[in-house]
């Protein structure tokens, strides 16, 4: 595991994790901090921005792996270990984000509740924000993987939010059940995250045949 | 002259777009320096890569080492490849690449590549990205990731391209000193279009022309199967006959034969010496080449 995560610090550039681990994180919280009263109320607008800034800085990261004509990686190639450290990577950026998404959800949930003394529930105020942002950010990263551009990376990053948005108002007005929704999102978490990792792989691993 | 070979291809067969390589024959000599030689699109990066398995779609047999095996894990230890695409991530830095290549190779040296990088004059600093490096510097980069591990094979795709020419001596000096220090088990193949500045390292040249080899052997074997010959104009049209390849001017002409050849210049006004590997492998890629001489 020691190598794994070495090997995962060496694949992201500073800027990157410093973005991910440190400035977003701390953004979000403050976010929240500023425009929450006292019924807290940010939580949404975070769940908004999550995936879009996730999506955008992944194009810094990986941005163009699953391209065509993407980054040989000669030298990985040329280790019996490489695509292993890259499917490491692959894997540890996932739980990376989940775990960024469990962090900025679960301070604000906590400070909904204790600071701000707000009704937050659980299901709809902390696992849904957390699966939905986390499974659309894998989706759009999944997608946005097989370009380099940043404003493609925008653009789905922009589409992300206005799936999220639908899926507040429909479990803001109650027209489905949230354990069902968080259920779907589970599902979907775990189906994007497997399928992301698999066609990466298979995208990288084609450098070594004319595909 | 007997050798064992380090490499040894059968049926080697690989079509990409339009281009096809094919090499029903090859050894690369064990304990040598191999310089493969050929024009652009001849095929020697394919065959490089084909080599250093980071292709694998072809037809035929690649086996390494004295046990000829196949490419595995315990083989892409003892081999060391560079290459001019994209070698290494573009936001590495040096410090990174020191410590993928520790993850990435069990034989991997962290004390001998920071004393390469320090022979070598490699920016060692924290923050200078693979990116940010000069051509020459990422080659001599590359060279310190290989140099620093306990290989058996070096193959390396066209390193002496971006060095200046006190860089290439070096280099000379660098393939040299690995080829000694293996006491006849450590081998060097490497492409070229430097063939002058490399010359006084190359042991075996092999000639490759459209996919093709058209020529290998010794370079000492080479200067004995050609020779450089000079002659007067009036001799130009009779010599370019038999010349494998020839240069006219207003003072005479100048080209390369086969020695086999040489009693058909008898009578005629020559001077005759030991061609460069250089005037060889001319010689042969004009004879091979689709580009057209006035």
């Amino acid at each position: 595991m020691k190598q794994k995560v070495e090997g995962y610090l060496v694949f992201t550039s500073l800027g990157y994790r410093l973005a991910v681990d440190i400035l977003i994180p701390l953004a979000l919280v403050g976010f929240h901090v500023f425009f929450s009263g006292e019924e807290g109320g940010s939580g949404p607008i975070i769940m908004l921005l999550l995936p879009l800034l996730e999506i955008v800085c992944d194009n810094w990261f990986l941005g163009g792996i699953q391209e065509k004509n993407a980054e040989n990686m000669d030298y990985l190639k040329t280790s019996s270990k490489g695509m292993k450290v890259i499917r490491s990577v692959l894997i540890l950026d996932y739980a990376r984000r989940f775990m960024t998404a469990v962090t900025v959800f679960g301070i604000c949930f906590l400070m909904n509740r204790f600071l701000f003394h707000a009704d937050s529930q659980i299901g709809a105020d902390l696992i849904l924000p957390v699966l939905m942002s986390y499974s659309l950010s894998v989706l759009g990263t999944l997608i946005t993987r097989f370009q380099s551009y940043l404003w493609i990376n925008m653009l789905v990053g922009y589409v992300a939010t206005i799936i999220s948005i639908v899926f507040y108002i429909i479990v803001m007005y109650g027209r489905i059940r949230v354990i069902v929704i968080n259920a779907v999102f589970m599902i979907l978490a775990v189906v994007f995250s497997i399928l992301a990792v698999k066609i990466a792989m298979t995208r990288v691993e084609g450098g070594f045949y004319d595909k | 002259m007997e050798t064992n070979s380090v490499v040894k291809v059968t049926d080697l067969q690989k079509k990409f777009r339009g281009f096809e390589l094919s090499i029903p024959q090859l050894e690369i000599p064990k304990g040598y320096a191999t310089a493969l030689i050929g024009e652009n699109g001849a095929g020697k990066t394919t065959l490089l890569n084909l080599m250093a398995g980071i292709r694998l779609d072809y037809k035929g047999q690649i086996a390494y080492f004295d046990k000829q095996e196949k490419l595995g894990d315990k083989v892409q230890e003892r081999i060391g490849y560079t290459g001019p695409g994209s070698y290494f991530l573009p936001h590495w830095t040096v410090k990174q690449v020191e410590e993928i290549s520790s993850i990435l190779f069990e034989n991997f040296h962290r004390d001998r590549f920071q004393t390469v990088c320090e022979e070598l004059n490699i920016p060692i600093g924290v923050t200078k990205e693979v990116k940010n490096l000069s051509d020459g510097n990422r080659m001599k980069l590359m060279l310190a990731t290989v140099l620093a591990r306990d290989t058996e094979l070096l193959i390396l795709d066209e390193p002496a391209s971006p060095l200046d020419p006190l860089m290439r001596d070096k280099l000379c000096d660098i393939i040299r000193e690995y080829l000694e220090q293996g006491n006849g088990e450590h081998s060097v193949f490497f492409s070229t279009h430097n063939i002058s500045d490399m010359e006084n390292v190359t042991d075996y040249a092999i000639i490759m022309e459209h996919g093709n080899i058209v020529e290998q052997g010794f370079v000492e074997d080479l200067k004995e199967k050609y020779v450089s010959v000079k002659g007067e104009s009036a001799d130009a049209v009779a010599a370019g006959k038999i010349l494998f390849t020839m240069t006219k001017s207003s003072y005479g002409f100048e080209g390369i034969c086969l020695a086999e050849n040489m009693d058909k210049l008898a009578g005629m006004d020559i001077s005759v010496e030991t061609p460069t590997l250089s005037q060889i492998s001319v010689a042969v890629m004009k004879e091979n080449t689709n580009l057209k001489f006035a």
